[in-house]
This record gives structure tokens, C-alpha cells and sequence, in this order.
């Protein structure tokens, strides 16, 4: 977070073009959220189609709830909302298809795919994809877009509270999925 | 491990290992640089559609283009969002960070989308001069292409797509025009063996065409012959050898004088156009389209995809459904001839350009010079062993300046020879005016 964000957005009033200042600073971390979510494919039109719609109702920007990269992942949340479907294809693809060939991401995430072991992947995308929708939201904002509770309880407008209770509640199915305290996960290079 | 807060997730295990898991199973892709470059475009767009006036260095330019202003009563806003473009065939060259199972900095992206910023801004500011990038995490191989970039290299396709780019935000920006008459005014030369193959002369053509959008008008075209001459160095010694001649027979050796070009210019022919020409505003893929036809190419870039795909290969050579190759080249061609000189509007010739930045094999060459002396950016769009061919576009403007080609034609002796033609858009647009001489 930056704190000059909230007066890119004061600017735009008079300066519309300060807005793209936003979008170069934050363009890729909304896209790899979204990619991870629905595919390249969708993420193309989606990640741009935030700012576009986030510049629209830039009136309902708060400063003081929160900051501006939380307040673009909540709108990019509602976008990908939109397109359900894209996501329950996708995670249904990861559920069926071997390592190679689920992430689109290129050759990094394809090495971090790997060291999942198969059958782990194919729990893992079944848990997610039966997980109830607020559920996946608060987890993928944790889990793709580095948000912390506070911010993804700004993004998704509910209270702190609330995210860490739903978090909680995901995780366990998440671990149960992946062979609970021995999961077939291997080392991250962390 | 705690939580992002610093408190631990209660009752659970201090690691991340599931979210990690997560993560590693639904991938956190970069964009594309054609992603970005395409995305801050179409932010560029909307805030534009809020002044009114120029945004930024990559954003539509004050200064209109050829489509702009020609008639009166410009009414009609144009329509500046456009369907996003697949562009799944760069996705390959995307820039990429390393040490993608660590959580990336932030400012990786921002590097990424200033390198895409700096990559148009100097695709339109300083046509061929070398783009850096500074940004951190910006990668070190796309953002380079040094004036006399090889032809062939990733960088040439990706500076060519962020050309077609540039040129279609510049398009969809202006207004659509109108007028009593689509005039197109082309300049062209053209290279071609004498009737018996001795020498090559170069020709040269002018023609306006006068379009008339009103049923009942009539439509005219325009022609000048401009002369023709030896067409390079040794041309010129084989014509001295053959008695400079001051006219040619262009048929083959023996035949009657039928088809005979001189040296020098002629007078501009009038003739009304009838026949298919009736009540069309110009032909693609060898078809006169209809003023209703025209209207209802789809704005879209999918849909005029589809649509002109099936244009050329209806009307198109035999076969070309079942030829990818032949089949990519007309489509090159048709969407050429949308960009160029068809009455459109500016939603469907952007989408013309961007149609054309989703071709494989598009490249750039570089700052280029029409024969009227006018600069632009060299695009090549075809180039299958025996035609090579390439817009010169001006990516401020998205103006197609000129299409230059080159034919191997095989020579008498059973060598290749290189014949160029270029054709000039001279003057292209909506006009009042009346044609010379007709009421």
C-alpha cells in the first residue's frame, strides 16, 4: 500500500489521467489474482475491465475504511463473480488433468504445480470448487492476493471478524483435503 | 507462523503450507505485455471519454486523424471500448520474474506495466529508437529492439503489435464522419517485365474514387496515368540497348499492340462508375459491398474475424477454406483494406488493426517512408516465400499511409526477380465536395 493511492484517486477529480498511475502500480497484482481464478483467458478482459469500472465509482472509495489495493480486489472479486462459471471450469479442468497441464501460467507454474502430488492436486481443486462462493472469495484473497484480514474484509465489505472465521472454517477442509497434518505437499522455496 | 496481522491462525498449524498449495495448484500468471499495453488503452479510453481531450502520452492524440472532420456534422460520438483481443500466440514472449512461489513484490507489476507504458510511448514518440525499460522486474528481452531490429525477433512482433495498437486506440478515438461521398484519392506504382521480358518498368497510377452515399448519385472514378520508366540502374542500360523507347507494348512478344504504356504522364480519365459499383461503397476480397453492407461488419474483433474469414473463402481463391496459409493471407489482406481505405466506422477499423496484431507472423521494420515522403512504421502482415507484404501506418494517427509489396517473379533466364509496388493512401475520407467537373 502506498499512502500517495487515496490522492491519485482526490486528483482524478480534476486530472482524470492520474488514474493510470493506479493501474501501472497495481495492474499486475490484480491480474495474477484474477488469472488465478478464472485463466488467462477471462483475466485479459477482467484485470483491465476493474480499472475501468473502479475509475467509474471511484466516489465509492473510502479513504478512510482502507486503502486503494483493497478496495481494486473487492471490485475485481465482484467481476469475477460475474463469470462463476469460468472459475467452476477451470477448477473442474485442475480436478481432472494431470500436473502438466492445468496452470497456464508458463514454466514457473508448472514447477510449482508439480511438487504437488497428483492426487493432492485433484482434492485440493474438488475442495475448492465445493467450497460455498464467500468462502473461496475470502480464502484466494488471502491465498493469490496477499490481503490480511482487515484489508479482505474491506475488499469484500463484511467485518474482520467474519473473514477470520470463514478462513479458519476453509482451512480445515483445505488441510482434511490435502491428508491432513502430512499433506503431499513438497517444499516451497521459501 | 502467524497471519498477516501477526496473530496466529488459531488452531491451526503455524505454516501456510495450504495456502501455499493453493497457490501452486491455480498458478498466479503474469500478463502478457500485449495484456498491459492493451488494459492501460482501454483505461486511457474511458478517462478520455471523461474530458474530452487528451490523456496522457499514450492516449488518444488531440490531433485527428484522416477520418476526422472531413464532412460536416460529425454528430455521432465514436465508440471507443472494444472487445479485448486474444492474443494467446505472444503469450510465450510474456515477461516473466523469477522466483514465482515467493510471494512477488508488488512493484513487479508496476515494473511490468511501465515497461509496456515506455514501449508504446516510444513506438509513438520515436518511431525506431531503442526502448528500455527501468522499472524493477522488467524484463530485460522484450523491451529492447534496437533501430535495425532483425525482422524475425520476438521483439519485432511484439513492437509490431504495440504499433497495430496504438494505431487502433488512435482510431477508435475519432469521430465516424460523414458526407455525400467516400472519395479516396491512392497514388500507386507498380513494377512489371516489359512484353518481352527484357527489362522491368516501373508504372504509375493515380485514382480517386468518388463514392456516392446517397442512392440516386452517381459514383465516379479518377484516373492519371503518371508515365513509366526503367525501373532500376539496370533496366535503364537495357532500355538504352533496346533504343529508349518512349512507349511499350506490354503484351507478349508478337502480339498486337493492344496494351501499350507510355513514357509519359496522361490526362486524369473521368468515368462513371455503374455496373456492381452501383450504390457500393468499395469491394473487399474481390466483392462490391453495399452501403448496408458495409454498416453491418460486425465492431468487434471476433466477429469481424469471423465474418471476413468467411467473406475469403466464399469469394476467395478456391481452396482457401482447406489452406490455413492462403486463407491467413486474405484475411491479412481484407483486414488491410478495412484499416486502409473502406468506409467504416472507427470501431470496426480499430478492430481492423487489432485483428492484425493477433496474426502470427506480423513484425515491424522500423520507421518507414512512403513514396509521398510521409513517415511512419512498417508492419509486415504476409510473408509466405513468394510475397512479402507490409502497411506503413502512422501509429499517432492510425492513418495507413501506404501497402508496399514485394512479388519474386521469375525472369526469362529462369531467375527470381524482386518486383515492388507500393499503393499510397493519399487522402482518404468523408467529403461535400462535389467530383470535378459533375454536378
Amino acid at each position: 500500500m502506498r499512502a500517495d493511492d487515496a490522492a491519485l484517486i482526490e486528483e482524478s477529480w480534476r486530472r482524470p489521467d492520474a488514474f493510470a498511475v493506479l493501474y501501472d502500480r497495481y495492474f499486475g497484482d490484480v491480474y495474477r489474482y484474477v488469472a488465478g481464478r478464472v485463466g488467462t483467458q477471462v483475466a485479459d478482459d477482467l484485470a483491465a475491465e476493474t480499472f475501468v469500472v473502479a475509475y467509474g465509482k471511484r466516489a465509492t472509495f473510502d479513504p478512510g475504511r482502507g486503502a486503494v489495493r483493497a478496495w481494486l480486489f473487492g471490485i475485481a472479486t465482484n467481476l469475477v463473480a460475474q463469470h462463476r462459471r469460468s472459475e467452476t471450469r477451470r477448477l473442474e479442468a485442475l480436478r481432472r488433468t494431470p500436473a502438466e497441464d492445468g496452470t497456464d501460467g508458463g514454466h514457473e507454474d508448472r514447477v510449482a504445480a508439480r511438487l504437488l502430488a497428483a492426487g493432492a492436486r485433484g482434492r485440493l481443486a474438488a475442495e475448492l470448487r465445493r467450497l460455498p462462493d464467500h468462502d473461496r472469495d475470502v480464502l484466494l484473497l488471502v491465498a493469490l492476493a496477499d490481503l490480511n484480514y482487515e484489508e479482505v474484509a474491506q475488499a469484500l465489505d463484511i467485518p474482520s471478524g467474519t473473514v477470520g472465521s470463514r478462513l479458519n472454517r476453509v482451512r480445515r477442509k483445505l488441510r482434511a483435503a490435502l491428508g491432513g497434518a502430512d499433506p503431499a505437499i513438497g517444499a516451497t522455496d521459501d | 507462523m502467524t497471519d498477516l496481522n501477526g496473530r496466529p491462525f488459531p488452531g491451526l498449524p503455524d505454516d501456510r503450507t495450504d495456502l501455499d498449495a493453493v497457490r501452486a495448484l491455480l498458478g498466479s500468471p503474469e500478463p502478457s505485455l500485449e495484456t498491459v499495453v492493451d488494459g492501460r488503452a482501454r483505461l486511457l479510453a474511458a478517462l478520455a471519454r471523461d474530458t474530452g481531450d487528451t490523456v496522457g502520452d499514450t492516449g488518444p492524440l488531440a490531433d485527428a486523424g484522416p477520418y476526422a472532420g472531413v464532412g460536416a456534422g460529425d454528430a455521432a460520438p465514436a465508440e471507443i471500448r472494444e472487445e479485448p483481443v486474444p492474443l494467446r500466440a505472444v503469450h510465450d514472449h510474456a515477461p516473466r520474474t523469477a522466483g514465482r512461489m515467493r510471494r512477488r513484490l508488488a512493484t513487479a507489476g508496476a515494473g511490468l506495466a511501465a515497461a509496456a507504458t515506455i514501449l508504446v510511448a516510444a513506438v509513438v514518440a520515436a518511431p525506431g529508437g531503442p526502448v528500455t525499460s527501468t522499472g524493477p522486474g522488467a524484463p530485460a528481452t522484450t523491451a529492447q529492439d534496437p533501430p535495425s531490429a532483425s525482422s524475425t525477433t520476438s521483439a519485432g512482433a511484439g513492437k509490431a503489435r504495440a504499433v497495430l495498437l496504438a494505431a487502433a486506440d488512435a482510431v477508435a478515438g475519432q469521430p465516424a464522419g460523414q458526407g455525400a461521398y467516400w472519395r479516396t484519392t491512392t497514388v500507386t506504382w507498380w513494377q512489371t517485365p516489359t512484353g518481352d521480358g527484357a527489362y522491368v518498368l516501373e508504372l504509375g497510377l493515380s485514382e480517386e474514387m468518388w463514392l456516392a452515399r446517397r442512392p440516386g448519385d452517381k459514383s465516379w472514378r479518377i484516373k492519371r496515368p503518371l508515365g513509366a520508366k526503367p525501373a532500376t540502374a539496370s533496366d535503364e542500360a537495357a532500355w538504352r540497348k533496346a533504343g529508349s523507347p518512349s512507349s511499350w507494348n506490354m503484351g507478349p512478344s508478337g502480339a498486337p499492340a493492344a496494351d501499350v504504356v507510355e513514357a509519359k504522364p496522361g490526362e486524369p480519365v473521368v468515368s462513371e462508375l455503374r455496373g456492381t459499383w452501383r450504390g457500393s461503397g468499395g469491394d473487399l476480397a474481390k466483392q462490391s459491398l453495399s452501403w448496408d453492407d458495409l454498416a453491418a461488419i460486425p465492431g468487434d474483433v471476433d466477429g469481424l474475424r469471423a465474418y471476413l474469414t468467411r467473406l475469403v473463402t466464399e469469394t476467395g481463391a478456391k481452396g482457401s477454406a482447406d489452406d490455413p496459409e492462403k486463407l491467413r493471407d486474405l484475411l491479412g489482406e481484407a483486414a488491410v483494406r478495412i484499416a486502409a481505405d473502406l468506409p467504416v466506422t472507427p470501431r470496426v477499423r480499430a478492430s481492423a488493426f487489432r485483428l492484425l496484431a493477433t496474426m502470427p507472423g506480423v513484425r515491424a521494420e522500423g520507421q518507414a517512408t512512403d513514396r509521398l515522403g510521409r513517415e511512419g512504421q512498417a508492419i509486415v502482415y504476409r510473408s509466405d516465400g513468394r510475397v512479402k507484404a507490409r502497411i506503413v501506418v502512422d501509429p499517432r494517427t492510425g492513418r495507413t499511409l501506404a501497402r508496399q509489396t514485394t512479388t519474386l517473379d521469375t525472369a526469362r533466364d529462369g531467375g527470381e526477380i524482386p518486383l515492388h509496388a507500393e499503393t499510397a493512401y493519399e487522402r482518404i475520407g468523408w467529403t461535400d465536395q462535389r467530383p470535378p467537373g459533375r454536378r
